[in-house]
This record gives C-alpha cells, sequence and structure tokens, in this order.
C-alpha cells in the first residue's frame, strides 16, 4: 500500500512539474489570485492560459507559441499571464472559467473578473496576436 | 456574418494542416518501407516517394537522417482486402524520464484504414494522402 502511494505521489508530482517548469521559464503566474491582485495594482489584464498535462496541442501552443519570443515580450507588456492546468488546479480559480476546450486563453477584466475575451484550440504566433491585441482594445475601450 | 464564416474556415483549414506533432527543422531523411503486401512494389514506391519528397525541398541519403518509415500491411477477407497504410517520422530521442533515458521513437505517425476492392489503387490514394497531410504539417510547423 505505502508503494503503491508513493508511486501515485510521485506520478502526481510528476503531472505538476511541466507547467511549473513552462510557468517558470516564461515568467507566468501559477496562483489566479495573485495574479488577480498583480493585475489590479498594474492595471493590466490577466492572461489566463488553461491546459492539461495530457493535451498534446496543449504543449504544442506552450512549445512553439508561447515560448516564442515575440509572444512573450507581448505578453510581458501588455498582461498578467497565469497558466493553470484545467484540472488539477481546478477548485483555484473561478467556474467561469472552466473551458469546454482546451488550450483556452481567457483575457480578463481585473475589476470586474469578466472574460473579454477568449481564444480556445492551438494558435500560430500570428493569430494568437491578434486575439491578444482584440483584447487589449476591448480592455481599453472599456477604461475610457 | 460572413466575416465569421470567414473566421471560421481559416480556423478550421490552418487546423486541418497542423498537426500535434512538432515538425521543425526536418530536412533530411531516410526512407524505410515495410511492405508486407504482394500487391505493392517497393521500389516503384521508394523511387515515386522519393522524388515527390525531393521536390519538396527534402534531402535524402545524409547519414544519421531521420528515418521516414512507411508500413503497409493487408489482410484479405473474402472479395475484397483491408489495409492499413501508416506513415512515421523515427529518430533517436531524449526523454524527460529519470536518467533522460535516449530511444527510437516516432516524432510523427499517421495511420489510414482502408477496405480495398482495388487495393494497389486504393493503398496509392491512401499513402499519397498520408504523404500529402505529411507535408501540410511540415510547411505548417516551418514557416514564420
Amino acid at each position: 500500500m505505502k508503494t503503491l502511494l508513493m508511486i501515485i505521489t510521485l506520478f502526481t508530482l510528476s503531472w505538476g512539474a511541466h507547467i511549473d517548469e513552462f510557468a517558470k521559464e516564461v515568467s507566468y503566474e501559477r496562483d489566479y489570485k495573485k495574479a488577480l491582485q498583480a493585475a489590479k495594482d498594474k492595471n493590466k489584464m490577466i492572461m489566463l492560459v488553461l491546459v492539461g498535462d495530457y493535451c498534446p496541442w496543449c504543449k504544442k501552443f506552450e512549445r512553439k507559441t508561447l515560448k516564442s519570443s515575440e509572444v512573450r515580450a507581448e505578453v510581458q507588456k501588455n498582461f498578467i499571464p497565469l497558466v493553470l492546468d484545467k484540472y488539477k488546479d481546478k477548485n483555484t480559480y473561478p467556474k467561469d472559467f472552466y473551458a469546454p476546450v482546451i488550450p483556452a486563453v481567457y483575457f480578463i477584466d481585473p475589476k470586474s473578473e469578466k472574460s473579454l475575451l477568449e481564444a480556445v484550440a492551438y494558435m500560430k504566433k500570428a493569430e494568437f496576436l491578434d486575439n491578444a491585441d482584440d483584447a487589449l482594445s476591448l480592455f481599453e475601450q472599456g477604461a475610457k | 456574418m460572413k466575416s465569421l464564416f470567414l473566421l471560421l474556415f481559416l480556423s478550421v483549414s490552418s487546423l486541418f494542416s497542423a498537426s500535434i506533432y512538432t515538425l521543425d527543422n526536418v530536412n533530411h531523411l531516410n526512407l524505410y518501407i515495410d511492405n508486407q503486401t504482394d500487391f505493392m512494389d517497393k521500389n516503384e514506391l521508394k523511387k515515386d516517394l522519393t522524388a515527390r519528397l525531393e521536390k519538396e525541398g527534402f534531402v535524402f541519403g545524409e547519414t544519421d537522417a531521420l528515418i521516414l518509415v512507411i508500413k503497409i500491411k493487408s489482410l484479405e477477407i473474402e472479395e475484397s482486402v483491408a489495409i492499413t497504410v501508416s506513415l512515421g517520422l523515427g529518430e533517436e530521442v531524449i526523454t524527460k524520464r529519470k536518467d533522460s533515458i535516449e530511444t527510437f521513437s516516432y516524432t510523427y505517425l499517421e495511420t489510414k484504414f482502408l477496405e480495398g476492392y482495388e487495393p494497389k489503387e486504393d493503398t496509392r490514394q491512401a499513402l499519397n494522402n498520408l504523404v500529402d497531410d505529411f507535408i501540410a504539417a511540415h510547411k505548417d510547423d516551418n514557416e514564420e
């Protein structure tokens, strides 16, 4: 029984590892409340990326799109980025963002905690940056 | 409404060419054909596939190139033939396992199952579709 528990724990730890490594590498938050506070302090939107450890499209989205230098620069300049596992982080973020499809990206207004724009499925750099621009425009319009 | 359809069409078509695999910097190939049928000619296949892929910019004959594996199997069922055709890209990879174990792995794999009444022609068609998908996925990953 002990061995079984040890194996399960090791598996669980290894599941968490990839998302933590990714968050560290691209400087994304891993905690919704912290991201929300930072977004309020800096008057920026939260960019919530929902992924899953079993999801190859999510891995490709991280690898090819989110890790690219143009996307990283744009994201760090304009958003408070946050990456969460759709299932493993489930009780740590609002139910409004329980996406039916992943990868999913929510651009969230920190005051209302409502999504201004959602983008689902794998996106290439250009498509992702278009969505980020649209989200920024919506955020700026709301601020006027 | 028109723009919505256009957006939907563009998103869907871009997803069709993309694959869950990452084919960045796949340029040098060695072709390996595992033909387990008596109706396909291995040499003819090799010649045609090499010519087709060379036209797309792939280079053959280099040492330690990635292995493009074509596997064709068939089983006669009464008057028809059940056929599976696979196209895979095999290479040595370093895994994320403990001790960073190295192993041979398929880093791209697509398979088609078909019931052929004209086995040679149907297999040719399936193989052409697999090659089209591979080329499209390769283009999708390597374009800026």
